[in-house]
Formats: structure tokens, sequence, C-alpha cells
């Protein structure tokens, strides 16, 4: 597992240009309806559904910005789900289910503890992930990595100290030394080694080697 | 940038409320692959046969535009060929964008873009849907890799295809985009798009130089039939909108 290591979170712009694929990555996938709106005196990074066709909205806090950041999400998230019915009138085939209400999901590099405590306030209706970012071979690669639950969150602190800070640091150590974080950084591997998969593209041809008269030479034959 | 709901309102409505221009397809073309030229002249064509209306726009002052069998193309069945006086990106997508020039209504719109203009730095709606052609050669692989990426952060959007070339088998094909597609992937989190694989064939590359598109000249031949599967890979494509954001 050499050569890959975390490295500090990217630009906003660069989290904001993967968010769909990252979003799809998560353990409850959420699926992109729109992206960069103008929300209530302010921008909504994106609007995703989760699979029962509840509204999420998502904002991508710049460094150090995240507990403002959270109190914007949860305006906008009042602001969206006042709309949501007005969107399916405009498109019925959106998928969204305006009775379930508007979810919120605050991305951002590390939390303060304000912001975890704040969440674990706001209760089922906003969920928290950090933006994993590693270097493997000279590129970069995100994940999301799902913060805990706010409520077992809430549970662990009414009986201990208050939450603290994210752990994450900037260039930390290699992976397999951080065994709490080995699941979601085993899904990144499966996503950036060498023999890396492609999930989504599919080949497409309606072609066989016979209609293409191929192959045309030996195979393990030096190319001309 | 935030957005209001009016420029965001495509996403909401099923059909546009005024009318689109033709879908624009662009291809990066080194100044030295003329053998992939001859896969666009010969993919406008079979287009043309195939009844999608397409057009070629070519930036004159472009090393390119030397290596296309000028002026008439394919007899009764060519595509227009529009000649653009651009000398960047950026004036070349506005050239590539309505009015349309053409008198008989297009259907799709193809554009040469010399590879060498696209770079992050310059934003470009005209690569919104872009076609590649690349080869099994890992080095090659990696050239191509890069120029998706360039694509990617000229427009974030970009419906990105690829069609392989110089293949010796489906298989293999198959594998090398799966490869690309699958770095594509984990770097910008976006699938690529296939568009099937043709044969580099020595016909089309005479029909070239004889000025003669493979797909009349040699209508029954494999690299005919392969530029086929492509043509309607793209009209699939174009009729069903996944051609990227529609500046």
């Amino acid at each position: 597992m050499s050569g890959l290591r975390r490295v500090p979170a990217p630009p906003r712009a660069r989290v904001q240009a993967a968010l769909g694929g990252l979003l799809a990555e998560l353990p409850e996938p959420l699926h992109l309806v729109v992206e960069q709106i103008a929300g209530e005196g302010g921008e909504i990074d994106a609007v995703a559904r989760d699979r029962r066709g509840r509204a999420v909205a998502i904002r991508v806090a710049p460094p150090g910005e995240d507990l403002a950041a959270l109190a914007d999400l949860l305006a906008q998230c009042d602001w969206l789900a006042a709309r949501l019915r007005d969107w399916l009138k405009l498109n019925p085939t959106l998928g969204i289910a305006p009775e379930l209400g508007v979810g919120g999901l605050l991305l951002a590099g590390q939390f303060d503890a304000r912001t975890l405590a704040a969440a674990r306030r706001a209760g089922g209706d906003l969920a928290l992930a950090r933006v994993g970012a590693f270097d493997w071979q000279g590129g970069l690669q995100l994940a999301l990595e799902p913060v805990a639950s706010p409520d077992a969150a809430g549970a662990r602190a009414s009986a201990a100290a208050p939450a603290p800070p994210a752990p994450l640091a900037p260039l930390a150590p290699p992976i397999q030394d951080e065994p709490a974080r080995e699941a979601p950084l085993r899904r990144v591997l499966a996503e950036v080694g060498p023999e890396v998969v492609a999930l989504e593209s599919r080949f497409r041809s309606t072609l066989r080697d016979e209609e293409l008269g191929l192959p045309r030479r030996p195979r393990g034959a030096p190319r001309g | 940038m935030a957005r209001e709901l009016a420029d965001v309102i495509h996403y909401f409505l099923d059909e546009p409320r005024e009318p689109a221009g033709p879908p624009l397809l662009a291809f990066p073309i080194g100044e030295k692959e003329s053998a992939r030229l001859a896969f666009v002249w010969n993919l406008a064509v079979e287009l043309a046969r195939s009844a999608a209306r397409p057009s070629l726009l070519v930036p004159e002052a472009s090393a390119v535009h030397d290596g296309l069998p000028a002026p008439a193309i394919g007899g009764v069945l060519a595509p227009e060929l529009l000649v653009s006086s651009a000398r960047d990106l950026a004036s070349l997508g506005r050239d590539a964008r309505p009015p349309a020039r053409s008198g008989r209504g297009e259907g799709l719109r193809l554009a040469v873009v010399p590879s060498e203009w696209i770079s992050g730095a310059t934003p470009s709606p005209l690569l919104a849907w872009t076609l590649l052609f690349a080869t099994p050669d890992p080095a090659e692989l990696d050239a191509t890799f890069e120029l998706t990426l360039r694509i990617a952060a000229a427009e974030p959007g970009a419906e990105i295809g690829v069609t392989l070339h110089g293949v010796e088998s489906v298989a293999e094909a198959r594998e090398a985009f799966g490869t690309l597609a699958g770095r594509f992937e984990a770097r910008i989190g976006r699938p690529l798009r296939s568009f099937g694989l043709l044969l580099d064939d020595l016909l089309v590359y005479r029909a070239a130089v004889e000025r003669r598109p493979v797909v009349l000249s040699h209508p029954q031949s494999l690299a005919a039939r392969s530029l086929a599967d492509v043509a309607q890979l793209l009209i699939a494509d174009a009729k069903s909108g996944a051609t990227g954001p529609r500046p």
C-alpha cells in the first residue's frame, strides 16, 4: 500500500467539480439533481436525492468556515423545502419526494468541535462528511468519509468530554497505520490502483472480431 | 458562482424553450495526427450517409486544415465544410455556435479543434461534447488521459467520449477503454463515454490521399463497417441528448 498518502484537502472548486462521483460513492449513494443554484441570500452547491427520493442540499465548506457553512446550509434546507413542489411541477421526473422533507450534507476537510456539536443538535436532518484527499502516484484522489451519526456522537459526548476536532492532519502517516480508517481508504485504493477498473463507463460496440477481420496478426507478435 | 433559477431551468424542463443549435461535437486533433483527421472526415461522410445532416468546422489557421481533402469532401453526400478564421479556442467556439450557416438545416455540427489550443486556463463550452481517438499503446493512453484532464479543466461538465483504434481485437479495445475510463473516473469522478473502435485500415488513408471517403469508395470494407458503427453511436447520443452541457 506504499505510495498512498493523505494530503491536505484540495480547493473547494476541485471538490465541487468531483461532487457527482463522490456522492455516488457514499455508503448511501446520492444522485445529483442540480448544481450551484442561488438559494436564500447565498448559494447551494448542489441538490441531490437519496434512494427514497428525499432531497438533500449540499454545501462544500471553505477551510475554516465549516461552522458558518452549517448555519447557511440549515437556512438553505428551509428555503429549498418550500420550493420542491414547484420544481416537480416543472419536471415531474426529478424523482424527488417533497413530503420527505429536505436533508443537508455538509462537506469539509475538517470540522470544528462546535460544528460537530451543532450538527448533533440538528439531528437526523443533517449529515457531515470529511473530504479526504490522497496522493496516489502523483495524482490527487478524493473520497468522502461520513462522520459518525450525530446521534451516536451525542451519546458519547454526554458521557464524556465534548467531541474533539477531527483528527485529520495534513500529510498524515501512511494509511495502513490508521486502522480506524481502513474501510474508506480501501475503497479509495480500489478506485485508484494501477489496475483501476471503470465503475460507470461502459465500452460500447456492436462489432465482433470476426466482423472486423481481427486479429490481423498472431497474438504476441510485435506491433509494426 | 451562484446561478438563478432561470440559468438552470434546463435541468428541469424536458424541452428547451428556445430552439437550440445542432449538437456540437468537438474532435481534438494534433497537428501531426493526419490519420485521426482522416477518421473525422470519414465519420462526417458516414454521418451524412446516415441522414444526420452534419457539418464540419475546421479552423483555417491550424495545421490540420492542410490535411483535409478540400474543397469537396464527399460529393453529393458531403457534409458541409465550414472554414473558420479562428486562431484560438474562444473564437473557434464562437464560430461553432449558431447562427447556423447551413441553409439545409444541420443535424449535427462537428468541429476539429487543434489539441494544442486546449488548456485548463481557457474555459470553452466548445468542448462540452468531445470525442477523442486513442490506441491501446500505454504511452498514448497516458497522453490521451492527460488530454482528458485538460478538457475537463476547460469545460468541467464536458461529456468526453473515446474511440479506440489500432487494436488487435475488440477485447483489446474494451480493455484499453476500461483502463482509461477507470483513471478518468478516479480523477474526475465522472464516466467516459465509449464510442467503439475504428480499424486502422490502409484503405482509410489511401482514400484520404485520393480524396474519396472510404465509406463511399469501399462501402463494404471492414473499415467502413467500423465507421458506420461509431457513427450510429454518435447519432444515438445526439438524439438522446447525452452530449454534455449545452452552452
